[in-house]
């Protein structure tokens, strides 16, 4: 029998006051993340910004709870990747978008319009949201399928089910299925 | 590497790169972070429930700071981001965006008497309309005009107008014979089917694929036959393997922020492949809101659809197919109150729309545990006639609660019930308590089967006992009604002696509450808000826990439950495992500063079955544990007991007593591993 205990400590006092810091840690990590949510997206990228924010807002505010605190950029990962496939992204995020408003418009896209890439960025944006974080962390990240499921939050063989359903929707095999 | 994962691998790196660099921190990330610091101090020993309110406490409060962030531009309303066929582009605040697909579809079909407003033909008996209202302001001519046959404009069939001003629902600003008004900076786009076969016109090669800048924007340039919308900026290209014609107009005196705006739109305006869907809408509509929820883009339009009873709908585009979600908004009866419909995208995605009398100034969503959403009034152009303002309200199709108009001061209260008493009669209430009751027993039937389906009197009589039912169409004294059920929905009233009436509706999970003999979901509005309230409280009634709580288990090979007791006086938190045959448990150590445990136990069978048992912290999201063999097994479960609400407790079978136990919230790790 064991106990663990998790004791939630007040930041010392100034501590949490230290926008230099937040916005150091910011800096820090919010390229690979941006990238990231970038991709989760679809590559919408207002709200890949969006992603970003809430995630680094969340993790922020467990990170002098972490254990590893030079894993930030881990946690922050698996943040924006948690986020983008819950439910309540949705209504946060797009709310947060719909009423940004007046923004700058939405980058045009650079990429050459090659006809099979572009059939598959649109393929990728309508398979489910948990096949596409694992195509995501496995193909982009490189992550392994185990680092993959740790940061999914499921089983090995889940991982790779998602990401052979992934794989074969996008060939056009089989039709698109939920999520495992 | 097969030839899907490389392409895979090199499409994310292309595509990331597109991403380019984050902006700077904004002061609203930095300060939003510093108070989720403490924050999560202060939400350390809250319940399950505190934490699901606070979730969505903190999406009202980015809600408002959204909000608070757009000012209402000349109509009031914000900006947004809608997508009409195959192009996405922002609507700056308080600028008007129009759906002109049906309108174009309407050009395109055959011959017939009708009339549209730019006087070309529309299929009679097509079961496509003209837009002949009085709304449309530019339509100035009479029906039952005789057209010619269906020719294609030079300018093409409209899809969108955007523009600074209000151009009307039946015009088409491209139009080389008209002159826009001074101020006006327009954005139109066309379908310009007619260049197919066009002669002279190359269009494979006069359409490029790659959309270019728009040209021309300073005017002149260009021969005026190659100007169908007049002067102005065009861009011709394709999309889905269609052509496309994209005009922008300015008056003689628009701004020079303006003009820049419209030329921004169109250069971020995305555009996407794809053929054209058939419009669920027979008429234009103005979009006044959109969004995308669950990866699906939605609009909220408003226009003459059908009649003037139904100003406002939800459009949604799935699958690259376009329709109309949520059916008719019903006359708004009191300018007080408000009408719902809601759409629902995806597994959990939602947006609830409608209309409000136009002294509101918005509408609040008052989910159940206390928080509340809010969504502002939308203002419908004047030219619809609308007294009313329209909203739409993104939320997650879980949450339940309440909808309230509300206006500067507070709660916009809801007409008075027939009586006309300021305060509610004894007989009032207690009709108002029968029909608690009867909620009530609606939502114990619904939870079992799922659906309201078969909530009949009978049914509902051996649930509630104490409650006459019936069908009857007409309210009876003394007897709740049951209307209108359906799967997700249904609609319960009782009149008093004295002529009033009230009920209670529920449409996927919306509730609202009336006092109107209502037959359907929409119609039961009017409600005072306060006894709607006392359906469902904003505060959790303060209750002391049971003793003893206990959850029956799956994915146990034999019928097994979990029993948690706390004794108030013991040091320990009771956890039993227990079958038909057996019973194995252990007391946990406990204390307010514990918060996580598991402990393996042997379940009953006598086959050595093992399960592990444990707490784990309120805001756990997942638990596994890892076996010595590297062999990982998730909780299908986290049960919140109200015995002990401060924890989440978890019971799974695993294969052998030594490993660890993970416990994590939605960020990762959040206690060290169990060793069990």
């Amino acid at each position: 029998m064991t106990e663990t205990r998790v004791q939630a400590e007040r930041p010392p006092e100034g501590e949490a006051a230290q926008p230099g810091r937040m916005a150091e840690l910011y800096e820090r990590h919010s390229g690979a993340g941006l990238r990231l949510a970038y991709l989760l997206t679809g590559g919408d990228r207002p709200a890949a910004e969006d992603l970003l924010h809430e995630a680094f807002i969340r993790c922020v505010g467990r990170f002098r709870h972490l254990r590893v605190p030079d894993a930030f950029d881990a946690y922050l990962r698996r943040a924006i990747v948690n986020l983008h496939t819950s439910g309540l992204r949705h209504t946060k995020l797009e709310r947060a978008q719909a009423a940004r408003g007046r923004g700058a418009p939405a980058r045009v896209s650079s990429m050459p319009d090659i006809a099979g890439r572009h059939d598959l960025w649109r393929s990728l944006s309508v398979l489910p949201a948990r096949q596409r974080a694992a195509l995501v962390l496995r193909y982009y990240e490189d992550l392994s399928e185990r680092d993959t499921a740790e940061v999914l939050g499921c089983s090995l063989p889940a991982v790779k089910s998602l990401i052979a359903r992934g794989t074969e929707a996008l060939r056009g095999e089989t039709p698109r299925g939920e999520d495992a | 590497m097969n030839d899907t994962e490389r392409d895979l691998r090199e499409l994310f790196d292309s595509k990331a790169r597109e991403a380019g660099g984050p902006s700077p921190a904004t002061s609203e990330v930095l300060r939003r972070g510093r108070r989720r610091q403490v924050g999560t101090v202060a939400v350390a020993g809250l319940t399950a429930l505190a934490i699901a309110a606070a979730a969505v406490v903190s999406l009202q409060s980015l809600t408002r700071a959204d909000t608070d962030a757009v000012p209402g531009g000349p109509q009031g309303n914000p900006g947004f981001t809608a997508t009409i066929q195959n192009f996405t582009l922002i609507v700056p605040q308080g600028w008007t965006l129009i759906d002109q697909v049906p309108l174009g579809m309407n050009m395109a079909v055959g011959t017939s008497s009708s009339f549209s407003c730019v006087g070309t033909a529309i299929e009679a008996g097509s079961g496509q309309h003209a837009v002949t209202t009085t709304t449309q302001q530019d339509c100035p001519t009479k029906e039952g005009q005789i057209s010619e046959p269906p020719t294609i404009p030079r300018g093409g069939l409209p899809m969108l107008t955007l523009s600074n001003e209000d151009p009307g629902l039946g015009g088409v600003a491209c139009n080389a014979g008209g002159s826009p008004s001074a101020a006006s900076a327009t954005l139109y786009v066309g379908l310009d089917y007619g260049a197919l076969s066009r002669p002279g016109v190359q269009w494979e090669s006069d359409y490029p694929v790659e959309r270019g800048p728009l040209t021309n924007v300073l005017q002149g340039d260009l021969p005026t036959d190659q100007m169908p919308c007049g002067p102005g900026g065009y861009s011709r290209f394709q999309a889905g393997g269609q052509p496309f014609i994209a005009w922008a107009g300015f008056g003689s005196q628009v701004t020079d922020a303006d003009r820049q705006l419209i030329v921004d739109i169109f250069n971020g305006m995305q555009v996407s492949d794809g053929a054209i869907t058939p419009p669920s809408s027979e008429v234009p509509g103005y979009v006044v809101s959109a969004g995308t929820v669950a990866g699906i883009p939605w609009r909220l339009e408003a226009g003459p659809f059908g009649s003037e009873a139904s100003p406002v709908a939800v459009i949604s585009t799935q699958d690259g197919t376009e329709h109309r979600s949520g059916g008719e908004i019903l006359p708004v009866p009191d300018p007080r109150s408000l009408s719902l419909g809601a759409a629902t995208f995806g597994a959990d995605g939602r947006v609830v729309f409608g209309v409000v009398g136009s002294s509101a100034s918005g509408v609040e969503f008052r989910v159940e545990g206390g928080a509340t959403l809010e969504a502002p009034a939308l203002t419908l152009p004047p030219t619809l006639g609308a007294e009313y303002s329209a909203f739409a309200l993104p939320t997650s199709a879980s949450l339940t609660g309440t909808f309230v108009a509300v206006g500067p001061d507070g709660d916009l209260g809801a007409p008075q019930p027939a009586t006309g008493g300021t305060e509610p009669t004894a007989e009032d209430r207690q009709v108002q308590a029968d029909l608690r009751n009867a909620y009530v027993a609606a939502k114990t039937f619904s939870v079992d089967a799922n659906t309201y389906e078969g909530f009949d009197p009978r049914t509902a009589l051996t649930i509630e006992p104490s409650l006459a039912f019936n069908t009857a169409a007409e309210a009876v004294a003394g007897e709740v009604s049951i209307r209108d059920v359906g799967a997700d929905h249904i609609v319960l009233a009782e009149p008093t002696t004295t002529g009033s009436v009230f009920c209670i509706a529920e449409t996927n999970g919306l509730t609202t509450y009336g006092a109107v003999d209502a037959q359907t979901s929409p119609e039961c509005v009017g409600g005072d808000s306060a006894w709607g309230q006392d359906v469902k409280p904003t505060t959790t009634p303060t209750v002391a826990p049971p003793a003893t709580s206990t959850v029956d288990l799956e994915g146990i090979p034999v019928p097994t439950t979990l029993s948690v007791s706390r004794d108030p006086g013991a040091s320990c938190l009771t956890l039993e495992l227990n079958t038909d045959t057996t019973s194995v448990g252990t007391c946990a150590p406990f204390n307010d500063r514990v918060d996580s445990f598991a402990v393996a136990l042997r379940v009953g069978l006598g086959n050595g079955s093992l399960a592990v048992v444990g707490f784990a912290p309120p805001d756990a999201d997942h638990v596994f544990m890892v076996e010595e063999d590297g062999t990982r097994t998730d909780a299908p479960f986290l049960h919140a007991l109200a015995a002990a609400p401060d924890q989440l407790f978890f019971a799974f079978p695993v294969g052998s007593t030594s490993g660890t136990v993970h416990i994590e919230d939605v960020h990762g790790q959040v206690a060290s591993p169990i060793p069990v």
